[in-house]
């Protein structure tokens, strides 16, 4: 009962979300920027968590994220009511990435990726047991390093999915295809990790 | 073979119905390579959900504040869309024609010479024949060519400094020409106009008393009072007009 109860109240919640981030796109597309703001602060953490995955660079999170939502602000007219504000976004921002990584331009994102990999080395893991932080070092490197080699359409559903949670139905209208369509490209997706990781792994094994 | 990869990715991240997961399983458990592979999956799974947080972004409301400003001033600077001028030039000339000057409601205006200004102005109240006028004015500063000059034909010029509130202003056709053709070649010019905001007096030189007409006509609510009085050029023998300024009251010609 109080299962359900809290259920409702979830659900309750997510609607009330949904609804409050309608009514402030509705403010801003009217000319009311302080809510396109309040817009920007409720989502920037999750939308900068999913462009620093994509980029694998903290400064060109950074820029994507911005980039999305001032475009988010010039196309406020053609956001459809009836969308997540958060499914809107994070489709432009997998377009930005993307077109990203088309042009190439990855410069310093290898740099950071080295720094950040001497900075895990050095901040992450359990002080209890060095070996196991060691393997599991290894291991995490290893997905990431196959992670950032991935082509940003794969990389961005293993994203969505995996490492941020996010339901098929919600990565179908990110991607603008069906859930089957979504299902399909999440596994082929995965399976395209998993070619590129495993020998790693088999390697760490070894 | 793919197939049976494809179910152990789905077994090892849950996405197989008890059923389905069950039957996985079993299989795999019968064959080392697909436990093996298994384990390869359930190995990315984790990973995957061991990796290191993102760190924290320098993003900020006033940066993107400004950024959507940039933006926005610089989708207007670049250069003149010239594909656009022909409209362009299209709507400009469609508000010159309707702001043009209209015929009806030129402001209403006389001119008259000596006699008749002598007699208007001491017979009838100043302006009360055009009180009734609900024209916009223009300041009119005019020179004329009497028949002595022009010998065929009698002109006016005018010129127009002050656009009225409705576009209009003097023309020519309303006073200029008959009474001008009647007037003695030295006469001088005598000129009232009766407008919302704004008389123009042109009087004889010296048969009115143009300081009491200007008083007058403020006090019946004119803004700005222009006197024009005639002069003969000594030259050409033409009437030309001399224009000095007193308090608020504009006298000239």
């Amino acid at each position: 009962m109080v299962e359900r109860g809290a259920v409702r109240l979830e659900a309750s919640a997510g609607r009330l979300e949904l609804e409050s981030d309608a009514v402030l796109v509705r403010q801003a597309r009217d000319g009311e920027y302080r809510a396109f703001e309040l817009l920007f602060e409720r989502h920037r953490l999750l939308v900068f968590r999913f462009a620093y995955q994509m980029t694998n660079s903290r400064d060109d999170a950074e820029d994507v994220v911005q980039e999305a939502f001032v475009r988010a602000y010039q196309n406020l007219h053609r956001y459809r009511d009836e969308a997540k504000f958060t499914t809107w976004i994070l489709r432009i921002v997998t377009n930005l990435c993307t077109d990203r990584a088309r042009s190439g331009n990855r410069r310093t994102a290898l740099e950071q990726q080295e720094a950040a990999r001497g900075l895990d080395w050095m901040t992450l893991g359990n002080p209890v047991d060095p070996i196991d932080n060691l393997e599991g070092d290894r291991r995490v490197d290893a997905i990431k390093r196959a992670l950032t080699a991935l082509p940003p359409h794969h990389r961005s559903v293993i994203i969505l999915r995996d490492l941020e949670g996010r339901e098929y139905p919600e990565i179908a209208n990110v991607l603008n295809c069906t859930v089957g369509g979504a299902k399909l490209r999440v596994l082929r997706a995965r399976r395209a990790l998993r070619d590129r990781v495993a020998p790693l792994l088999e390697d760490l094994s070894v | 073979m793919k197939k049976k990869n494809d179910d152990l990715l789905r077994l090892a991240f849950g996405e197989l119905s008890d059923a389905d997961a069950t039957v996985v399983e079993a299989r795999a458990a019968a064959d080392p390579s697909a436990r093996r592979e298994l384990q390869v999956c359930r190995d990315i799974r984790a990973s995957l959900q061991h990796l290191p947080p993102p760190p924290a972004d320098g993003l900020s409301a006033e940066r993107l504040r400004a950024a959507i400003l940039d933006r926005e001033l610089g989708a207007r600077k670049p250069g003149f869309a010239w594909g656009w001028a022909p409209m362009a030039l299209a709507a400009l000339a469609a508000v010159v024609f309707i702001s043009r000057p209209a015929q009806r409601s030129e402001p209403a205006v006389v001119a008259m010479n000596n006699e008749i200004g002598e007699n208007v102005f001491k017979n009838k109240p100043l302006m009360s024949d055009f009180s009734a006028s609900t024209n916009a004015a223009a300041a009119v500063t005019m020179s004329v060519a009497t028949p002595a000059v022009t010998s065929a034909k009698s002109s006016a010029r005018f010129r127009s400094n002050q656009r009225g509130m409705e576009g209009a202003r003097p023309h020519t056709a309303s006073w200029a020409p008959k009474p001008f053709v009647k007037a003695p070649i030295n006469a001088p010019v005598a000129m009232v106009a009766r407008l919302d905001s704004f008389e123009t007096i042109a009087s004889p030189q010296s048969s009115v008393d143009t300081d009491a007409l200007a008083s007058k006509a403020i006090k019946d609510g004119a803004d700005t009072v222009v006197i024009v009085s005639g002069k003969r050029d000594l030259d050409t023998g033409a009437a030309a007009a001399t224009e000095t300024e007193a308090n608020h009251v504009l006298v000239g010609g």
